[in-house]
């Protein structure tokens, strides 16, 4: 059977294959939990990655009678951020009106592009990166990420990227920080988010966390043509560390 | 329980006495077989080719069927191979291969024997077995990259663990729907009921610990840290007499002994190369590890901490006694 339709006739409910989830039962995480993102403008391939972690946050929200939104704005609107009531922002770049609205608690955001900002609701999914070091690479089969690289391909048609990664490692910071935070409220998800108990898994073989100095995601790298992980520590990891 | 602490299994030859059950079952996903392992004569005595990546392996409860999961070596791709194989104990042939969905990974059987619950890892789905028919009665939505499974001793819950969506799936078996989801610690792989199924055990591999889950209200009761959070835990098994639990830490070569009332650590059995799989002995006195890094079962004995090893097939996976 190919690939792709498989795994999309899996997920939609071919027949035989049910959402017969007892709602009368289920154990709820919280009533009405709603996790609502905002999407500011980001390259074709994070986006992709971005699509692909709503579209699993989303099949573990529905475990939980719980839902995943995601809102698209121009680069500065922070005001339909606001309107929309989006807490948490995904960006590949940090705009002066975002960062105020950080500060002001109004939202957390997670920047998965390198232009690196501080403050203690800026976090982000790697550090500033030399030319050629990866933080994902789709020959990487250890640890699920062969099974992470197929999930994504038959999604998206396309192997997984350094960017598809960001943004599909995003979207799962958010959802389980908000599921386990027990709160969409930014401060909350952003205490969450630095403990030292806090960690994620993105199929790299060891727990993921950010540091709670920098706000940077402590993972492995990769360079083109090397899978085992390289330079895993660096003295240079963001805006917060001058 | 101390005592086993300081207790380093060197490798050949100790005595425990594994005379409860005389042969453990070991699938070994990178050779493609089954060893059979005599722990009287401490050696392999037949390897059954099973045609595929075997990993999930459990006896009937009658003891006469042993049933093996296996699946090609490709994630995300039904094949052929996938399949729950059937091989007779006493002839040690394989007798048929039974329908459980895509990419099996791990089940359970009921204790009357007539269903099999099978995670599909790569459909994010669970499929219910009526072995007297052989064919798919439900499949059921689940978590992302289902793994573990357990059914309760009174055969009516099975849990469903999934390693990327970190929830536990609870299915009504003969309702054939999933009632209960749990959020549990990161990437959850191991799943197992005490016998007296008032509690559940689930590992998190990346998250370093093992949860105890009420089984009757389906509820997280404590995470328990195990080796600094960083042993990698995979396999579970409850000692007979439901007082304890041990869990396989991959990256920390031991087994974790740790109390089932109160959530304590209070033994740690080192054995060989990154355990994966464990099993426990009907007696309680022997627990087995299937180690996938040095090829090789552990036999030790819980009471003195001693034991030996056999070597088996490559990338030995799961264990059944």
């Amino acid at each position: 059977m190919d690939r792709r339709f498989f795994i999309r006739g899996s997920i939609a409910g071919l027949t035989g294959i049910t959402w017969r989830h007892s709602s009368a039962v289920a154990a709820r995480l919280r009533d009405n939990i709603e996790l609502r993102l905002a999407l500011l403008p980001v390259s074709d391939a994070l986006r992709a990655g971005i699509t692909f972690g709503v579209q699993e946050a989303r099949h573990a929200a529905r475990l939980f009678d719980a839902s995943v939104v995601l809102r698209t704005f121009a680069a500065d609107d922070i005001n339909g951020v606001v309107d929309e009531r989006c807490t948490i922002v995904i960006s590949e770049n940090i705009s002066d009106a975002i960062a105020r609205a950080a500060a002001d608690g109004a939202v957390l955001v997670l920047n998965a592009g390198t232009a690196m900002r501080c403050g203690p609701l800026l976090f982000h999914l790697a550090r500033v990166r030399s030319s050629g070091e990866l933080v994902w690479h789709h020959d990487l089969e250890r640890f699920g990420a062969a099974q992470l690289n197929a999930r994504y391909e038959a999604v998206a048609g396309s192997a997984m990227n350094d960017a598809a990664w960001l943004g599909w490692m995003a979207v799962k910071v958010a959802w389980e920080s908000c599921v386990r935070a027990r709160s969409e409220e930014p401060r909350a998800i952003a205490e969450y988010l630095v403990r030292d108990t806090t960690v994620f898994d993105g199929h790299k073989g060891r727990p993921l966390r950010f540091d709670p100095a920098t706000r940077v995601l402590d993972q492995p790298y990769y360079r083109n043509g090397d899978l085992e992980p390289v330079n895993e520590t660096t003295a240079s990891k963001g805006a917060c560390e001058t | 329980m101390r005592c086993m602490a300081a207790f380093v299994l060197a490798g050949l030859v100790f005595g425990a006495d594994a005379s409860a059950q005389r042969y453990a079952y070991v699938s070994n996903e990178g050779s493609g077989d089954v060893s059979v392992v005599d722990l009287q004569s401490k050696s392999v005595v037949a390897s059954i080719a099973v045609d595929g990546r075997p990993r999930g392996i459990r006896l009937s409860p009658d003891r006469r069927t042993l049933f093996v999961a296996v699946s090609d070596s490709l994630p995300n791709v039904q094949g052929g191979k996938d399949a729950i194989v059937a091989i007779d104990v006493a002839t040690r042939r394989i007798t048929g291969r039974i329908e459980a969905g895509t990419d099996p990974e791990q089940f359970d059987i009921t204790p009357d024997g007539r269903y099999l619950v099978s995670a599909n890892e790569d459909a994010g789905t669970a499929s219910i077995t009526d072995l007297r028919t052989k064919q798919v009665v439900a499949t059921l939505i689940v978590g992302i990259e289902p793994e573990g499974v357990a059914i309760s001793p009174d055969g009516r819950f099975a849990y469903v663990t999934a390693e990327t969506s970190n929830t536990v799936s609870v299915i009504d078996i003969p309702k054939r729907e999933v009632v209960a989801n749990m959020m549990v610690g990161v990437r959850p792989r191991g799943v197992t009921f005490s016998p007296d199924g008032t509690r559940a055990f689930v590992s998190a591999e990346i998250g370093g610990s093992v949860a105890i889950v009420d089984a009757k209200l389906h509820r997280i009761l404590r995470e328990v840290a195990l080796e600094n959070n960083s042993g990698k835990p995979v396999g579970v098994s409850v000692s007979p007499d439901n007082r304890r639990v041990y869990i396989a830490n991959g990256a920390a070569n031991a087994i974790s002994v740790v109390n089932t009332d109160d959530g304590r650590v209070v033994g740690r059995l080192p054995v060989e190369r990154r355990p994966w799989g464990v099993a426990v002995s009907a007696d309680g006195r022997t627990i087995v590890t299937a180690n996938g890094g040095s090829n090789s079962i552990s036999v030790v004995d819980v009471s003195t901490g001693s034991g030996f090893a056999v070597k088996v097939g490559l990338r030995p996976w799961g264990v059944a006694l």
